[in-house]
């Protein structure tokens, strides 16, 4: 418990004086020391005339110039709000509701036709099969048509000029990684400052 | 059945935010009736130029409503509006690097018509001519000695006991930490219990 001469007011204590809240022990203090008590008055009046102060109120037309500059939203949107709103408590329900409402009708659906789902089944199979397969044939055709294609075929027809290839290329990657690295590094000493 | 504005004029800040999202403009012309004298009050504190304070509440207003679909719901409306209008001061005075100001009308105003203009009217209508006197010289004072304090500890000190908003609100509407809000409001009375130390003798 504070001793009420020992020290004087803290801010937070004035704070604790000025909203009536303070501490018994603040209170004995501010009364028995002199210093304390005319700060928390001078505190006090400072505070008063603060709150005292006016409000100043712009010129009539303000709000009109302010409506100027302001988009309101308008009607139909407004409306969508609306009813977006009021169905907001009921969203997830009705989301739920419609998806299980969905899927039970795809169901029905199929079990109905289902002849005519196997059939449109395996015809976009075999669309999807041949046009895969028209691709790779193109692709194949375009990489052999290319002029490094020869030379990287001899290359990988051994197996010792293919591995100091790869090691070769390896080798160049790690040392452009490792100059990019250094490019961007941050620097580490100080940074002087424009003011000072 | 009560008027449309009349049932507004009774509606929390929530509700009258709501009805303005849902397009209706006597909501947003509530809001601007509910805050434009706060608003202005602040502004003008931070800047002590009539023609300024119009023009920086107007802005702060147009960016609050234009961007009333954004506003969240869990923040109080009022803290959202003083935090655009304090930034939108700061900004200004960043821009104009005015940190100091005067009471006695705009330093930027040339002619004699424009320092009238821009000077601070102090005191209420409704008080008696010996309260008229007596809050004018307080009030005068006090108004001489924001006028010195730093932009930060201005906006501070004014939402703290002009305003009368809590410390937390303040953290959050100036984006300061509370330690820090609590430091500047303290030193902001501290410098005005420096400058207005001539009150204690009275």
């Amino acid at each position: 418990m504070m001793d009420p001469l020992s020290a004087h007011l803290t801010n937070d204590d004035l704070d604790a004086l000025l909203d009536r809240s303070a501490d018994p022990a603040v209170v004995r203090h501010a009364d028995a020391c002199a210093e304390c008590r005319a700060l928390a008055g001078l505190d006090a009046r400072v505070v008063r005339g603060l709150e005292g102060l006016p409000r100043f109120a712009p010129s009539a037309a303000f709000a009109d110039r302010v409506m100027a500059g302001v988009a309101v939203r308008q009607a139909p949107a407004a409306a969508g709000l609306r009813l977006l709103d009021r169905l907001a408590p009921r969203r997830a329900a009705l989301v739920a509701v419609g998806l299980v409402a969905a899927v039970s009708l795809s169901v029905v659906w199929g079990a109905l036709n289902r002849d005519l789902l196997t059939a449109m089944g395996s015809g976009t199979l075999d669309l999807l099969g041949g046009w895969l397969w028209n691709l790779l044939r193109a692709t194949g055709a375009a990489l052999a048509a290319q002029p490094w294609y020869g030379p990287l075929r001899e290359v990988s027809a051994s197996p010792v000029r293919l591995g100091t290839a790869l090691i070769a290329v390896a080798t160049g990657y790690g040392a452009i990684l490792l100059a990019l690295r250094r490019l961007m590094a941050l620097p580490a000493g100080p940074r002087p400052y424009a003011n000072g | 059945m009560p008027e449309a504005g009349a049932v507004l004029r009774t509606a929390t800040d929530q509700e009258v935010v709501t009805e303005a999202r849902r397009g209706r403009e006597a909501a947003y012309r509530e809001l601007v009736r509910r805050y434009e004298a706060p608003v202005f009050s602040l502004i003008f504190r931070m800047v002590r130029d009539r023609e300024l304070a119009e023009d920086l509440a107007q802005e702060t207003f147009i960016k609050v409503l234009n961007a009333i679909g954004s506003y969240k719901p869990e923040f109080k409306f009022s803290s959202w509006v003083f935090k655009i209008a304090n930034n939108t001061a700061i900004d200004h005075l960043r821009r104009r690097e005015l940190d100091t100001l005067s009471i006695e009308g705009s330093p930027h105003a040339a002619t004699p018509e424009a320092v009238e203009a821009t000077t601070l009217q102090l005191g209420s209508p409704d008080e008696s001519p010996l309260d008229r006197v007596v809050a004018l010289e307080l009030g005068g004072e006090i108004e001489r000695a924001i006028a010195g304090l730093r932009p930060e500890y201005r906006s501070c000190i004014m939402l703290r006991h002009v305003e009368g908003r809590a410390y937390e609100e303040i953290s959050e509407i100036l984006g300061l930490p509370l330690g820090t809000v609590k430091t500047y409001i303290h030193r902001a009375r501290h410098e005005l219990r420096t400058t207005l130390q001539h009150l204690r003798e009275e």
